[in-house]
């Protein structure tokens, strides 16, 4: 069951179209990914999914109801720049935030003090931000975000600006709200972390979503087109292969993208007359070569998916 | 329009607001301020009628000067025994505030005489000396003119009026003074409230922009939520520090009332009987 129905919608700043025409489901209890280069309109639509912003055209879906006030109870949502009151106490600021998500103060102060106590925060309650630290305070937005108990949970960016035991800690959370039936949207430019967590992914250039679905299936509809090759030896035979794309190469490793449905026993022919070979393997492209490859000036496979 | 949600933004807003130290010292200085304010007009107004300025009148005429001499004896000095770049040089120096050069064409001809002073007079100072000279000038052709004494008491007539305010009660003293420094008083109030209290609004819409918390705000509260929580959380400050200074007004004058009374009986008591 679609938890978020994206359905057709645009947003113009002016003569600017920042989303254009995108449709998207979110199935309830999966962790989804909203990828593309900076600008691409993942955090105008995600805006618009938080009712910040509302579409010019198409509507928008959260548990079957139009986004509304009603529909902003239901969702945790961290922006991408973060911040707090500074002037003000931890644990008044906590209670301001979830109670205006329409949460009791009763429920609220014991919601509060359990995020607290699992994130060793229980003496900051009573300090202002501005004595805490930037860690110490990314903590307290990411309770702020999830103290209401949403069944959304939207993260815009949620790992820039983090170190990685924190950042290593929001993943684990992220995954453990999953596990607990939760559903959590989120936007991203780092690869990995996308190959790692989510299950479904919708890929945005230039205001439209160029590529939707389960990350699994994705990555098996390109098939595995790509070469992964150690050697020994002179590696300059790699300049000479027409119709590949060379990524993350070094001096004794390439993995080799085979454009045009090029017979890959030629290359590795080639490999062969030029270096000793460890390994040769056919792999499935990883995510980064078809974020490039999709984005890119390649776009060999845009018009099959659609 | 929930206005649950604008009672939480407006709660936050007032506790905030009143829990700062700024609150607490604009509270407390303000009434000193104003005090201060008030004080500073009732000293110039008073320091300017006690600094006479002194005016040299050098007088072709022999006539004039004796009588604007009787009319402000602090004010004006005969000099006409002294050179007109005598008069500049002292003019310059401070001595004298100015002179004036007055001839037979100022009896004769209502000819207007020019007053040379070292600046910052004041438009009452001009205005006065102005009368002063009108008088002079009038009285002395009164007299050449030989005008019988009679008529020169009808020159002298000076009408005045009295106000009386007539309500349902009866007649009753006429307030019109203190009503009009009431309404200025309360005008400047207003003018100082939408600046200060306008101002306090705007900055409490940067401060949300600049912490960047206010794309967690908006999405919880409507924008309109926000403002309206804002205005009327402002407007709750606004009516706290005015309902404090008029407890503290109001406190002051109950506190003071005994000291007063206390003083009139001992001046009573020490009155002759």
């Amino acid at each position: 069951m679609a938890i978020i129905n994206v359905n057709g919608i645009s947003k113009s700043f002016g003569k600017t179209r920042a989303v254009n025409d995108v449709s998207f489901e979110v199935q309830k209890g999966r962790i989804f990914g909203l990828l593309g280069p900076n600008g691409a309109g993942k955090t105008t639509t995600i805006r618009m999914i938080n009712y910040i912003l509302t579409p010019d055209t198409g509507s928008i879906e959260i548990n079957g109801i139009e986004a509304s006030p009603e529909t902003q109870k239901m969702i945790g949502y961290m922006p991408e720049e973060r911040g707090l009151y500074k002037k003000m106490k931890v644990m008044d600021q906590l209670m301001y935030l979830t109670q205006l998500k329409g949460m009791n103060g009763q429920n609220a102060k014991e919601a509060i003090n359990y995020w607290l106590d699992r994130f060793g925060a229980t003496e900051w309650k009573k300090k202002e931000v501005s004595e805490l630290s930037k860690g110490m305070s990314q903590k307290i937005q990411f309770i702020a975000t999830i103290a209401h108990d949403p069944d959304i949970y939207i993260f815009d960016e949620p790992f820039s600006g983090l170190d990685p035991i924190n950042s290593e800690t929001l993943k684990e959370i992220i995954i453990e709200l999953r596990d607990n039936g939760k559903t959590i949207l989120f936007s991203t430019h780092r690869m990995e972390q996308v190959e790692q967590m989510c299950d479904d992914i919708c890929l945005f250039n230039n205001g439209k979503a160029v590529l939707t679905g389960k990350l699994r299936e994705i990555k098996g509809s390109f098939g595995e087109n790509t070469i992964n090759l150690e050697f020994d030896g002179d590696g300059s035979f790699l300049d000479k292969l027409k119709d590949v794309r060379i990524n993350n190469r070094s001096t004794n490793f390439a993995e080799i993208r085979v454009l045009n449905d090029q017979n890959m026993q030629d290359i590795l022919k080639l490999a062969m007359d030029h270096s000793e070979i460890h390994k040769f393997e056919r792999i499935q492209p990883s995510l980064t070569d078809i974020f490039i490859s999709t984005v890119g000036e390649d776009n060999i496979k845009k018009e099959e998916i659609k | 329009m929930s206005l649950h949600k604008i009672w939480l933004v407006l709660k936050r807003e007032y506790l905030t607001r009143v829990k700062s130290k700024s609150f607490i010292i604009i509270t407390a200085l303000t009434p000193l301020a104003f005090v201060a304010f008030m004080g500073i007009i009732v000293y110039i107004s008073i320091s300017e009628t006690e600094v006479e300025k002194r005016i040299g009148i050098l007088d072709e005429t022999n006539v004039l000067v004796e009588r604007l001499v009787e009319l402000n004896e602090t004010r004006y000095f005969d000099v006409s025994d002294q050179s007109v770049e005598n008069l500049r040089s002292k003019v310059k120096a401070g001595d004298l505030d100015g002179y004036i050069i007055l001839s037979d064409s100022v009896i004769e001809h209502s000819k207007s005489p020019t007053l040379v002073h070292g600046g910052s007079g004041g438009l009452s100072f001009l205005s006065a000396v102005r009368s002063d000279l009108r008088e002079a000038v009038r009285e002395e052709r009164l007299t050449r003119q030989n005008v019988s004494e009679e008529i020169r008491d009808i020159f002298e007539t000076r009408t005045g009026l009295e106000a009386v305010k007539l309500t349902e009660e009866g007649e009753s003293e006429d307030n019109t003074v203190f009503a009009s420094a009431l309404g200025f008083v309360l005008g400047l109030l207003i003018f100082f409230g939408i600046f200060f209290y306008g101002a306090l609004l705007m900055r409490s819409v940067i401060e949300e922009k600049t912490n960047r918390v206010l794309e967690v705000i908006a999405s919880s509260v409507k924008p309109i939520e926000l403002m309206f929580g804002k205005l009327f959380g402002v407007l709750s400050i606004a009516l706290t520090q005015f309902g404090i200074w008029i407890l503290f007004y109001t406190g002051l004058s109950i506190a003071a009332a005994p000291v007063a009374a206390m003083i009139v009986d001992a001046q009573m008591d020490s009155l002759p009987t």
